[in-house]
């Protein structure tokens, strides 16, 4: 329709800077991994290390599947991208709001909901972009600077990891629809994500985690997807959405 | 043709704008067969209600001052009964001012000719 | 009764948390008026239009828009109306062309020809960005965005605070022409009371979220008036408690009472009493509005 077009465009316009940087620190990051995994081992190696620090270098950095899936889907694709996608969330409704601009465009013909769900989905798919351009980078940078293949293996979590960052997407779209202040709603999802986090280092409650989820374990170890947790996340963001939806269809403004 | 509209006046812009008219036609600035700005162009140039101004020129219209020929426009009246009374407005003022202040028909009348003639009439002289 | 009216407010009561902000608001807007809302700040006039969009719903009472309930069919008057907000908010690092095109695109009908006439009427430069618009500016894009879907109801809020005299004149001047096109019914909220007084026919005059004064603008100057009466002795019992008289003030040896209502027989009633001197006082809009809020605190 139109007026979603319309909207649509709005948005990815506005958030045009936003895009480049993402794509930037994440291909920085996606980048870096490969090349400094020689550079790192042969650091360690040349350092005098106590035995047990050698063991835990030899498994780790030995393998260098082992180093690329951990270090990505366990550390650095997915610490940074959840951050992103609280930074992409934390405007999303209170920015506009705050500055009059939602009273505005809700003065015309459009009603709450579809607002909503232009901006969430705009939100989405440049996340979920950012998260699989970047990983292609790093495909790209292992295959030229190693010359042994690509490691096509590594997309297997992507699915999932791209999920989790739509749920916290989703999880800070909520507060910036409950609270009136950007740094606030992001505040809030940040720390609701480190006490979910927190709780997952309790090893029954690791499923909950989204640092764990990310990295994908089931992916890696079976080559197929987790559909239960794929389905949970699934529901997980339905809920946050619905609630963010609902919310704003009550708001005064 | 410009207009002088007061709005914080009492007087009614409707009535500002019949009153102007009948002015120019009095003193002969419009002449019969000469054309009234169309009800948008003086809306928008006076900056005042369009349905102010047609108001008044429908009341110009009923007073004989005007008539309005369908697709061509609002021309003042040809013929001589579209030449108002003079001072009817200037007497419209002091009618209701002495109206306010509780002065009778005969006490007007009296301060009237007073003022024209410039000295005590007869029968005040008679008086004393 | 309702079809004919362009808004109607029926006892509506708004709260926000503590603040009462209307306390039985009733008026009627008719087609094809220009209706002025006024009101000191706190009124109530900015929540009653916020109602009218369906920005923010009311506790109690009926608000139809255009023959249309605010609250079932608020899309359908969205379509209809076009609304200069007097916070007027567009992003930031947009250009006035982008900002045309979104309103354009979230608008079911938009007439080009018009947004561009008023584009150069008002000296708008297209690739200027948003934040650097001067606050008159940002009332004249309002305006255009307003203007262009065609809307049979226009409400404004405060739309040329910042406008110099002759943008301002300007700006009416456009409006006036919808009218005369278009019939299109204007509700003006704005303290600019020498703008409302020329084109305004029908006055609403709020105060503490209720309407104290409605009437067209002619019988509302027919019926507020001030009466200044220097009296033989002291002021008749009669004359002070009228139903006429809403406050009396004295000047020295005169009262300054003020009238609303039936000045003919509170005339009458001063006269009768032989005073020494009696003035009435024509007001002007903006005396009326003084002396209505003002009044209302005593």
């Amino acid at each position: 329709m139109k007026q979603i077009k319309a909207l649509a465009r709005k948005e990815f316009l506005e958030s045009r800077v936003k895009l480049l940087v993402s794509l930037g620190v994440m291909a920085a990051i996606a980048v870096s991994l490969p090349l400094l995994f020689d550079w790192v081992r042969d650091v360690f190696m040349e350092m005098d290390a106590p035995e047990r620090w050698a063991e835990t270098i030899t498994t780790q950095m030995g393998d260098y599947r082992i180093y690329l899936w951990g270090n990505w889907w366990g550390k650095n694709h997915s610490q940074t991208m959840l951050v992103l996608a609280m930074i992409w969330g934390m405007g999303i409704i209170a920015r506009e709001r705050e500055n009059g601009v939602l009273a505005c465009l809700l003065s015309r013909p459009v009603t709450r909901g579809k607002l909503l769900a232009v901006k969430f989905a705009a939100g989405a798919i440049s996340l979920s972009l950012t998260s699989l351009a970047s990983t292609m980078i790093l495909l790209a940078t292992s295959w030229l600077s190693r010359g042994d293949g690509i490691p096509w293996f590594i997309l297997r979590a992507w699915p999932q990891a791209a999920l989790v960052i739509v749920a916290v997407f989703a999880l800070t779209t909520l507060f910036s629809t409950l609270l009136r202040d950007r740094v606030m709603a992001l505040l809030a999802s940040l720390g609701t994500t480190v006490v979910v986090t927190a709780l997952g280092f309790i090893a029954p409650l690791r499923h909950i985690s989204p640092l764990y989820l990310m990295s994908a374990p089931r992916a890696l170890m079976t080559g197929r997807q987790d559909l239960a947790a794929l389905a949970g996340l699934v529901v997980v963001t339905a809920a946050l959405y619905s609630t963010a939806n609902h919310a704003l269809k009550r708001m005064e403004l | 043709m410009w207009f002088r509209i007061n709005p914080s006046l009492a007087l009614p812009i409707y009535l500002q704008i019949i009153r102007q008219v009948e002015g120019g036609v009095e003193r002969g600035t419009l002449r019969p067969g000469d054309r009234l700005p169309a009800v948008r162009e003086l809306a928008v140039s006076a900056a005042v209600n369009p349905n102010t101004v047609a108001r008044a020129y429908r009341e110009l219209e009923e007073r004989g001052i005007v008539e309005t020929r369908r697709g061509a426009g609002t021309f003042i009246g040809k013929g001589s009964s579209t030449r108002p009374e003079p001072l009817q407005s200037e007497l419209d003022l002091l009618l209701t001012e002495a109206g306010r202040m509780g002065i009778g028909d005969e006490e007007l009348l009296r301060l009237v000719e007073r003022r024209v003639l410039g000295r005590p009439t007869e029968s005040e002289e008679t008086e004393q | 009764m309702t079809d004919r009216a362009a808004i109607e407010a029926v006892d509506v009561h708004k709260s926000f948390g503590e603040v009462k902000a209307l306390s039985g608001l009733t008026f009627r807007v008719e087609r094809g008026s220009i209706t002025a809302l006024l009101g000191p700040n706190g009124a109530g006039k900015t929540t009653a239009i916020r109602l009218m969009l369906n920005l923010a719903a009311q506790d109690r009472g009926s608000l139809s828009v255009l023959g249309m309930d605010t609250r079932q069919h608020s899309l359908l008057i969205r379509r209809r109306v076009g609304y200069v907000p007097e916070n007027r908010a567009f992003t930031p690092g947009f250009t006035v062309k982008r900002v045309l095109e979104l309103f354009q695109g979230i608008s079911e009908t938009w007439d080009k020809e018009l947004q561009n006439r008023l584009l150069s009427d008002f000296n708008l430069p297209p690739t200027r960005k948003v934040r650097e618009l001067s606050r008159g500016m940002t009332g004249q894009l309002a305006l255009i965005l307003a203007l262009s879907p065609r809307p049979d109801l226009l409400i404004l809020d405060e739309p040329v605070s910042g406008l110099d005299p002759v943008m301002r004149r300007e700006f009416m001047r456009n409006i006036l022409a919808e009218v005369a096109d278009r019939g299109q019914t204007v509700l003006l909220s704005s303290h600019n009371l020498s703008e409302v007084e020329r084109t305004a026919d029908t006055v609403v005059l709020m105060n503490h979220g209720k309407a104290i004064l409605t009437g067209s603008m002619e019988h509302i100057k027919n019926t507020e008036k001030k009466v200044r009466v220097a009296p033989q002795g002291g002021l008749p019992p009669e004359v002070e408690n009228h139903p006429a008289v809403i406050s009396v003030r004295s000047e020295g040896r005169a009262f300054l009472l003020t009238v609303s209502g039936d000045t003919e027989d509170l005339l009458a009633q001063i006269h009768r009493h032989n005073p020494f001197a009696v003035e009435v006082l024509d007001l002007s809009l903006e005396d009326i509005f003084l002396a209505r809020s003002e009044g209302d605190k005593q």
